[in-house]
């Protein structure tokens, strides 16, 4: 719902786990096989993430969070992370992922984006499938 | 504009009309080309057409030219730019629409009029806000021109080695795009 404005929450730890699904179209796949995510993944000024930690209180594996999304990978960078590059977290539940939150700020301009990615481990690695 | 010294096709006088289902692609001499050739031997415009196929849904490129050779990054870019339109809603997963076709034509047209003929294809790739970038990652050096709904068009320049960066304005800094571009051949 872009519009909002996010203030960072400092509750949030800085080692906090922020889980981002990533589709195909923004992997590509290197000359030994390692899925590359494209800083599009992570531009949007407010960015969609969930919260590891809440996902855990609930029970759920991070995998969870791509239940639903066959195909897709699951990246994750730390909230610590975030921060260094002028973002605020803040948890932003949603009635079908209490476990939402955003990582806002402006992204696009200055590489921003780019270096969130940098920061990204995976978490659950997608599989390589020609587009059909 | 210096006249290249092979057939390949030239691209700064090319132009390339897209829509949602088709797109055309215009070629055209130099006009360094055109002053060697004579009036009676003057190459003749040929429409030709090719098929891409994206999620189950076939495109057509239809585009004019005098049969040259197509440079090596057409098929890649083409392929790019027609699996753009088949995105469907929520594609990101995160409530993303499609990507403008009107972002997609004015990339395509920009580009298109900066790569030469032996130029690595870029990756094309669609931003949630219905935008999309062109990205390169070779030589150590990071390329990402970014098209999107509002505002102009800019890229972002970084030397991996060197740490360097920056960001340009399009189309005012087309040729030091153009020239970064040069470097990643």
């Amino acid at each position: 719902m872009p519009g909002r404005v996010f203030e960072d929450d400092p509750n949030i730890p800085a080692d906090e786990r922020l889980l981002r699904r990533i589709p195909r179209t923004w992997i590509d796949w290197d000359e030994h096989g390692n899925a590359v995510i494209s800083s599009a993944a992570f531009k949007d000024e407010e960015l969609s993430i969930s919260l590891e930690s809440v996902m855990t209180r609930d029970g759920r594996p991070p995998e969870d969070a791509i239940r639903n999304y066959p195909g897709y990978g699951l990246a994750s960078i730390t909230a610590a992370h975030a921060r260094s590059l002028k973002q605020a977290v803040a948890p932003d539940p949603l009635p079908e992922e209490p476990a939402h939150g955003v990582v806002y700020g402006q992204k696009k301009r200055g590489g921003i984006g780019g270096k969130l990615r940098d920061g990204a481990l995976w978490v659950v690695r997608p599989v390589e499938l020609e587009l059909s | 504009m210096p006249a290249l010294g092979t057939a390949e096709l030239t691209v700064q006088d090319r132009g390339i009309l897209a829509t949602s289902a088709s797109a055309a692609y215009l070629d055209y001499f130099s006009s360094g080309e055109r002053l060697l050739v004579s009036v009676f031997q003057q190459p003749v415009l040929i429409r030709r057409q090719r098929k891409y196929y994206s999620r189950g849904q076939s495109y057509q490129v239809e585009w004019q030219d005098y049969g040259q050779p197509l440079p090596a990054w057409f098929d890649p870019l083409m392929q790019g730019f027609v699996d753009l339109f088949t995105l469907v809603h929520n594609w990101d997963s995160y409530g993303a629409g499609p990507i403008d076709p009107k972002v997609v034509h004015y990339a395509m047209n920009l580009i298109n009029g900066l790569l030469g003929p032996t130029s690595p294809a870029p990756r094309v790739v669609p931003l949630s806000s219905g935008g999309l970038q062109l990205e390169w990652h070779r030589q150590g050096i990071d390329l990402e021109i970014v098209f999107d709904r509002d505002g102009q068009p800019f890229f972002y320049y970084r030397n991996r080695v060197s740490g360097e960066e920056s960001e340009h304005t399009l189309p005012q800094d087309n040729a030091l795009l153009r020239s970064i571009i040069g470097k990643l051949d």
